[in-house]
């Protein structure tokens, strides 16, 4: 493993940011640190970089630990949230700067400042001073910067958190070519899940301190460990056992897709919008799905279909994603629907614990 | 807080240089002045004895009302004289505003006894004034007393309240009084419900910096007081009445005025708290152009108000060119007092220029790196040096003088009568303003900078060299020309330091306007005037413009 995390914890006055956290990462890895603010994802990165210092357990960078590494001797590149693009140099000075603490020769530092440059599309910037630069170029640079010292690691820190919407797709892209063609392992921070679905190779969810699962994106979105991950990443209708299978049509098909030996008022029963599909009421019922009945409270028109908010049980209302044909399809507000989900898809927790609840086997 | 830091040894050691000085410079002097005012008098008793004469004896409970009166009384007519002036040049096309900015500035950072002098030099009563007037038979009220000294106070710190105010203005985001308007809002309603109440903090800021300033002013009561004592010229006149005895009144009176200081800084602190409305700054307020009478009544008063606290600059440099016969002017003008200056007082020229760079070295250096530790390295140890440090700021500078006398004419360190003691005072009574200056310099530079520079591989030490320091050299280049301003107009403590040969300008001037003569004590003024603009204008010319006085 390229860089292992060992029972780290943190601790700040009267906070415990992270609690024995464990985490491998292997070369040339995109891996993503998701959670909520406050979850110590951000801690985690400075711990890496060496701008705190954990209180417990070690970090091994490349078989080498770390831990008594000042900051400035860990060859870890980093990009920061806010940029921090020296506002006193210009772009080629910001991006020499790494090399010139290395000592490289002048006409090296050149040759890679220009390199660097080229592959963050900023050739012809060099001599602009950053506050001549938006902010989306200003993250070129400091990412040109990290990257021009050849890292053993490059941390990101939300770098696309403070970009418009449209250039943080571009960008996000980008970072993921460039890290692609370097092999760098990279680190990335984000509160985005879906940022951290799409640029990552694994995903560690966190909360309150905690590594809450680790995973592909896959297994992140479609089998989350516990209540937290499942609705943290994508969004998700949750019910009561109960209230589920009061609202079902099909209560004998919801009964044994529950886990073996759990009651339903015992756990929640979660299922994704987009898994849901509207049952038009004509021909057969699908036996690998659990129906149920609800009444339409709203319609909302998004462009690629229509998302529904069904009040089902009398109060509760979740939500449907359904795609449609002609302006006519849209069910109007008032109407009772039925709509099923596949068994395969509905994901049990438990009720105190958050804990994930596996279905029986053979479903 | 980062652990790499927190190994070096090297600002461990600067941390305690700060407890140091603080504790040698600032508490060591103010401890000896409280073991003086505790002991009596009359009865050499340890007790309160001196307190009791203070409040039962009426001459001495005066000059504590007094110095409410004409602190206060500083405070509304400076109030009066800055907020329009701020809402005019803010809200309206005023033309010339940044001369008139630029002139307020010039006029509060002259010394306010200059102004209290010039004003007798107008209408003392053997003012040009008080006499052009007495020959058409109107006889003016007169300005010695209270009334001269809150003139002077206003005229001279209304710059304050404008600054203040102005820059308060100009950060209220246009779409909240326009959407005062679109609710329905008269421009009236919209200006006492909206702008108002967002610009009040910042009035109620330099408003009570006025007062603090007003109230430890020694100068101007002094020159224009006449029988009208304060604390700080009571105190003064104590301690040299009591030379040969114990400074016990003058301890008292002293520490009387610290208590109340810190009651103002208190308060000060208080509206500091919610000066800020946060909100975000999107669209400036524009400034629009009038026309007509309202248009000329605005240019009118704006340019009558910067005219009248210009104008005892103005009257000084006239007068410094003026002949005299004794201290009488007479009709011509010549180089006379000039050459008076250069033959009888050379040495007052140079110790003062000496004095206050050799100050200034000190308190850019320790200042800044004061600053630095108290913003990077928040521990706890660090937290209280901060505020530690802050005690200089109410400590009025006739207070300091009295303390450092007491503390250091005596085994076992005798300094009184040197000019390093000088140097001291100037050196002392800046440096929380360099410590603040430097620390919010630094809070406005991102330390995800330090970091990015570490992380490329600078060591701490060359991430601040090649980062944080060329960023805060403006902000400090600047804070350095306030200190130096200041350190070589500095009178209040170095009236009480000084002996023959450690003289300084601010000093002679003042000697020669007690003493009568007029001539030179202008003179030499136009001097310390010109040398204040030259540095302001170095300033203006080579900093970013920006001169930050708060």
């Amino acid at each position: 493993m390229y860089v292992e995390i060992e029972n780290l914890s943190k601790e700040f006055p009267g906070v415990k940011a992270l609690q024995d956290v464990n985490i491998t990462i292997e070369e040339g890895e995109f891996f993503t640190l998701l959670g909520p603010s406050g979850c110590g994802k951000t801690t985690l990165l400075r711990i890496i970089a060496g701008f705190y210092r954990q209180n417990d357990g070690h970090i091994k960078v490349a078989g080498e630990v770390i831990d008594n590494v000042p900051p400035h001797m860990r060859d870890i590149g980093m990009v920061f949230q806010n940029y921090a693009v020296f506002p006193h140099m210009t772009v080629e000075k910001n991006v020499a700067f790494g090399l010139e603490n290395r000592k490289v020769p002048k006409h090296e530092i050149n040759t890679r400042v220009a390199e660097v440059l080229d592959m963050v599309q900023m050739s012809g910037y060099e001599k602009r001073t950053p506050d001549k630069l938006s902010g989306g170029q200003q993250q070129r640079v400091g990412l040109a910067r990290a990257l021009v010292i050849a890292p053993r690691l490059l941390l990101m820190d939300e770098p696309l958190s403070n970009l418009d919407a449209k250039l943080r797709l571009n960008m996000r892209e980008e970072i993921l070519d460039i890290q692609r063609r370097l092999g760098t392992t990279a680190i990335y921070v984000t509160h985005d899940q879906e940022e951290a679905l799409v640029i990552s190779d694994r995903i560690a969810v966190m909360n309150l301190g905690v590594v809450q699962q680790v995973g592909t994106p896959w297994e992140i979105f479609r089998d989350p460990v516990n209540e937290f991950v499942s609705s943290f990443v994508g969004s998700m209708n949750k019910m009561g056992g109960e209230e589920a299978m009061r609202s079902s049509k099909s209560v004998k098909e919801l009964a044994s897709t529950f886990p073996p030996g759990v009651k339903p008022e015992e756990c929640t029963v979660c299922f994704r919008p987009t898994d849901t599909e509207i049952w038009t009421g004509s021909g057969v019922r699908r036996d690998d799905s659990v129906y149920f009945v609800g009444k339409v409270n709203k319609a909302l028109f998004i462009g690629t279909g229509v998302t529904y908010k069904i009040i089902v049980d009398d109060d509760l209302i979740l939500t449907l994603q359904s795609e449609i044909a002609d302006p006519e399809d849209i069910i109007d507000e008032g109407e009772t629907i039925e709509f099923f989900v596949e068994k395969k898809r509905i994901l049990f927790f438990d009720k105190t614990t958050g804990g994930r609840l596996r279905q029986s086997k053979g479903v | 807080m980062k652990n790499w830091l927190r190994r070096d040894g090297f600002w461990n050691l600067i941390t305690l240089m700060g407890f140091v000085i603080i504790g040698l410079l600032v508490i060591y002097p103010l401890f000896n002045i409280l073991m003086q005012s505790f002991i009596s008098l009359e009865t050499d008793k340890i007790g309160l004895g001196n307190y009791v004469t203070f409040f039962t004896t009426p001459y001495y409970l005066k000059s504590l009302l007094n110095s409410l009166v004409v602190s206060l009384g500083g405070t509304l007519g400076a109030v009066i004289l800055g907020v329009p002036l701020a809402f005019f040049t803010t809200r309206y096309k005023i033309f010339g505003t940044p001369l008139l900015s630029s002139l307020a500035t010039l006029a509060l950072l002259t010394p306010p006894f200059l102004g209290a002098y010039s004003w007798i030099v107008m209408l003392g009563r053997n003012g040009f004034l008080t006499n052009a007037f007495a020959k058409i038979g109107v006889n003016l009220p007169t300005i010695y007393g209270a009334f001269g000294i809150i003139l002077v106070y206003a005229l001279q710190y209304y710059p304050f309240v404008f600054l203040l105010t102005s820059n308060g203005l100009q950060t209220i985001d246009r779409s909240l009084e326009e959407a005062a308007s679109n609710m329905g809002a008269t421009p009236f309603k919209r200006f006492y419900k909206v702008t108002m109440p967002l610009v009040t903090p910042s009035i109620t800021s330099g408003a009570l910096m006025v007062f603090m300033l007003s109230l430890a002013n020694f100068g101007t009561p002094q020159i224009i007081g006449g029988r009208y004592r304060v604390l700080p010229t009571m105190a003064y006149n104590m301690y040299t009445s009591e030379i040969s005895k114990r400074p016990a009144m003058a301890s008292t009176i002293s520490i009387i005025l610290v208590l109340v200081a810190a009651i103002g800084i208190f308060l000060q602190k208080f509206a500091a708290r919610r000066r800020k409305y946060s909100s975000v700054l999107l669209y400036r307020s524009q400034t629009v152009k009038l026309t007509g009478a309202s248009n000329f009544f605005a240019h009118f008063i704006s340019y009558l108000i910067v005219a009248l606290s210009t104008l005892p600059m103005g009257v000084v440099v006239v007068f410094a060119f003026k002949k005299t016969k004794g201290p009488v002017f007479v009709d011509g003008y010549g180089l006379d007092s000039f050459r008076q200056v250069s033959r009888e007082v050379p040495t007052a020229i140079a110790n003062s220029f000496i004095y206050s760079i050799v100050a200034l070295v000190f308190i850019v250096v320790i200042g800044t790196l004061l600053g630095f530790i108290v913003t990077r390295r928040q521990t706890v140890v660090n937290k209280i040096l901060d505020t530690l440090l802050m005690t200089p700021y109410i400590v009025p500078g006739t207070v300091m003088g009295i303390g450092l006398i007491i503390a250091f004419n005596k085994p076992p360190i005798i300094l009184y009568g040197t000019a390093l003691i000088v140097i001291i005072s100037y050196f002392i009574r800046r440096l929380p303003y360099s410590v603040r200056s430097a620390s919010s310099i630094l809070q406005q530079i991102d330390p995800d900078l330090e970091d990015a520079g570490i992380s490329l591989g600078a060591s701490p030490a060359r991430a601040f060299r090649k980062v944080a320091m060329p960023l805060m050299i403006p902000g400090i280049v600047s804070g350095a020309v306030m200190s130096w301003i200041t350190s070589i107009n500095e009178l209040s403590a170095s009236i009480l330091l000084y002996v023959g040969n450690t003289t300084t300008m601010p000093i002679r001037i003042y000697a020669w306007i007690l003493g009568g003569y007029f001539g030179p004590a202008a003179a030499l003024a136009t001097i310390l005037l010109v040398t204040t603009g030259v540095a302001l204008f170095l300033l203006n010319v080579f900093g970013r413009g920006k001169v930050d006085i708060v």
